[in-house]
């Protein structure tokens, strides 16, 4: 219960009646399934899900279950096993009978109401979809689907005209539309009557525009100079001086600006509280140096006994390269052809 | 939807950055969950090193001998200052992995070259783990909400132990909840999460401001606007109520503190994204004819997605930046239609367990007359047969009450013809 809880007409009279119905209303309806859990483990890797959000298990005899997916656990080892595994919770029936009541007391109707969160609250919430492999990706409008929930398969239903497909979407009966005509073309999929098969569904329905190491690295943390792993040359701070580096406005080949510890506020010179770095400054790099330079060596003895049978043998640069190649799986061949070409 | 019938099955190889270096992994476990304020954890074993493990600090006064993490002496740095004049106490030698180090953990898939980042975290806790097998380091860390979590006890504990005034809020912080609820009121839920979130990490020491802006925390903690709770609520109401949720702190409460009270009278949640997205980016499909999706190149992209960026938090200028979807603070999804990312087809699994847990259930949606635990409550009593118990209704009333209750079960739906 929320600590705006109460339990005197006069204090409820204070809060908001519409406040209060609409959270009561909201909390009894969303608490209907409380209790009622689903745990699956997937037979495959399945980066697509995202918790937090509603759940469709489709199920071979129709018996289909939505829920809350309220966690996941991806599990991997060396030797490329890989797991997955969701807890679903307030599961029920696809087609269980939703009360209106929520959506008229608490939510914005605009953007929370099932014929508009595909379009306007998913698609912040997820980027964008690449339902597709990247060679088929065109320029703008292609990579962006209207509808990014399921009703997106009301569409496609051939008897619909366009106002019935509108109709069809605010209609309680919606969901329950859409998971059929999804399992159909799953169905299809598996009969082979369909252009598309069951393992493509899998992967690649619903997909996520996920990021790598490059993203991360690169265009998201700005450590622009570095050479695959050896990055770290590029930037970062250290906790001993408490400084960072920034890139100043001309970028990176203009020049780096050293922020210390601020600039003292007050007259008396002790340093400033509160924001030393300006808001504007573009910070470079995330790591402690004093911990890299300790970490490298062993790093390179653990990658040399996985990576590198027996007793190192190279020096430190030649194996941050190779366990570089192994990450990246054209070098790892690449670096694998030519070792065996010298040998 | 385009027709694709060869899909190559996944091997993926885990591997990791710990603290920007790259390292294999043995072992990974990434768990990531929605609810209250929970971090996502990753779990990673590597391979043992005698030199790195067990961590330790080695703290040694300035005029004293100092040695570097090889045990060599090096030379001390007695009589040096600060910036600010005051001298430095002792000197602190970094080893190993130690607290608030920073995991970065990928996958690579070896059959497509495709390479996931599954999370980041700040490494809590180190074990050293002996098997038969040979030894292992197990690090556990905890993802970007540890960052929040941090900052709300730190907030909190500084808050009633300094009394802090008014005047120095914008340097701890803090702030006078009449000023939080203003900002509820002036802007959207959205806006006034973030821009308070963002005050709270940036108004602190500097350590947690560093952090802050390193770890770019602005750009991966979002939220989504829900005006008509807001507007439903009454405002001067709210102040009374938030200060006495936060009991002793209500005067000048720390701005985090406040935050995740609100968080509660909304009924938002908080999600943990694995396996996060750019939310204003697009492929650059010119230069990137074809590949993995994460080796193309990418550029920020002001789409139609994030086309009024305070419907996420955001300010117009920070859209320029790259926003990741790691953590999301949004209203609870009430019957929503699940998104297509949240499909699960049959072929994906072979089979579930179904749980219903004893406690939970509505009373108002069980038959008055049966009693038993509320797991047994969709346990319908044949229509022939006659009740138990004196008193208790026969088989054709449970069914009358059964199918006003649950006219979606099956057992209902059949007998019910």
């Amino acid at each position: 219960m929320s600590p705006f809880g109460a339990n005197k007409p006069e204090a409820i009279e204070d809060i908001g009646k519409d406040y209060v119905r609409g959270f009561l209303n909201t909390s009894y309806e969303d608490s209907k399934y409380n209790g009622v859990a689903l745990s699956v483990n997937l037979t495959g890797f399945n980066p697509k899900v995202v918790p937090g959000l509603p759940m469709l298990l489709l199920s071979e005899d129709g018996d289909h279950v939505i829920g809350d997916l309220g966690g996941v656990r991806f599990t991997f080892t060396a030797e490329g096993a890989s797991t997955t595994s969701l807890m679903i919770s307030r599961a029920h029936p696809y087609n269980a009978p939703t009360s209106e009541v929520p959506m008229m007391l608490w939510y914005e109707q605009t953007m929370y109401h099932q014929e508009n969160i595909g379009s306007y609250i998913y698609p912040k919430i997820l980027g964008r979809y690449f339902e597709g492999e990247l060679a088929s990706l065109g320029e703008g409008d292609e990579e962006v689907q209207e509808d990014m929930s399921i009703l997106k398969h009301i569409y496609y239903a051939e008897d619909l005209d366009k106002e019935a497909v509108i109709a069809a979407k605010r209609s309680r009966k919606a969901v329950q539309m859409a998971v059929d005509a999804l399992f159909e073309i799953w169905k299809a999929a598996a009969a082979g009557t369909a252009n598309v098969t069951p393992e493509w569904l899998g992967k690649y329905y619903g997909r996520r525009g996920w990021i790598g190491r490059k993203h991360l690295f690169e265009d998201f943390y700005g450590v622009t100079e570095h050479s695959s792993d050896w990055f770290v040359i590029g930037g970062g701070y250290t906790m001993a001086t408490n400084s960072c580096t920034t890139v100043s406005e001309e970028g990176a080949e203009g020049g780096e600006v050293e922020v210390a510890e601020g600039e003292p506020a007050s007259e008396n010179g002790i340093p400033a509280l509160g924001e030393l770095i300006p808001r504007s400054a573009e910070l470079r790099g995330c790591f402690t140096k004093e911990i890299q330079d300790i970490m490298v060596p062993p790093a390179l003895r653990a990658a040399a006994g996985i990576l590198v049978p027996g007793a190192p043998t190279r020096d430190d640069r030649a194996l941050i390269e190779r366990m570089s190649a192994a990450v990246n799986i054209e070098g790892f061949r690449q670096a694998e052809a030519t070792q065996e070409a010298e040998e | 939807m385009q027709t694709r019938t060869q899909v190559a099955t996944s091997k993926l190889v885990p591997y990791a950055y710990i603290e920007g270096v790259l390292y294999p992994v043995l072992q990974a476990t990434a768990s990531f969950s929605a609810g209250g304020i929970t971090a996502s954890i990753i779990h990673a074993v590597i391979p043992y090193d005698p030199d790195l493990w067990p961590p330790y600090w080695a703290i040694d006064e300035a005029d004293k001998p100092v040695y570097n993490w090889r045990n060599e002496e090096v030379e001390p740095v007695s009589g040096q200052t600060h910036d600010n004049g005051l001298e430095y106490r002792f000197n602190v030698s970094l080893h190993g992995v130690q607290e608030n180090t920073m995991i970065h953990l990928f996958v690579v898939d070896v059959t497509t070259g495709e390479d996931y980042f599954v999370g980041e975290g700040k490494v809590k806790v180190v074990r050293k783990n002996r098997s038969m097998a040979g030894s292992t380091i197990e690090l556990v860390a905890e993802g970007a909400m540890r960052d929040l979590v941090e900052l709300h006890t730190y907030l909190t504990d500084y808050a009633r132990s300094t009394g802090t005034t008014t005047e120095w809020n914008d340097m701890l912080g803090t702030a006078s909840v009449s000023s939080i609820v203003s900002s509820f009121n002036s802007d959207s839920l959205a806006t006034a999460f973030t821009n308070l979130l963002d005050r709270a990490g940036l108004n602190t020491d500097f350590h947690h401001h560093l952090h802050w802006r390193m770890r770019r925390l602005r750009q991966r903690l979002h939220a989504l606007d829900n005006p008509k709770a807001m507007g439903s609520f009454n405002a001067s109401r709210m102040k009374s109520v938030l200060e006495d949720a936060m009991g002793k702190v209500k005067g000048d409460a720390p701005i985090s503190t406040a935050v995740l009270q609100a968080m509660n009278a909304f009924m938002y949640q908080c999600i943990n994204v694995p396996f996060p997205s750019f939310i204003n980016a697009r492929i650059v499909a010119e230069t990137t004819p074809s590949g993995p999706l994460s080796k193309s190149d990418i550029e920020v992209c002001r789409t139609e997605i994030v086309e009024n960026a305070a419907d996420i938090g955001l300010n117009d200028e920070d859209m320029a930046k790259l926003q990741m979807n790691e953590v999301w603070f949004t209203p609870k999804f009430y019957r929503a239609p699940p998104p297509r990312c949240n499909v699960i087809f049959p072929h994906q699994y072979d089979g579930y367990q179904h749980l219903r847990l004893q406690g939970n259930a509505h009373t108002r949606h069980r038959p008055r007359h049966r009693r038993g635990p509320p797991y047994r409550r969709h346990r319908i009593e044949r229509p022939d047969s006659a009740g138990r118990g004196e008193g208790r209704p026969g088989g054709q009333q449970v069914l009358q009450l059964a199918r006003r209750a649950l006219p979606w079960h099956p057992y209902v739906a059949v007998r019910g013809e």
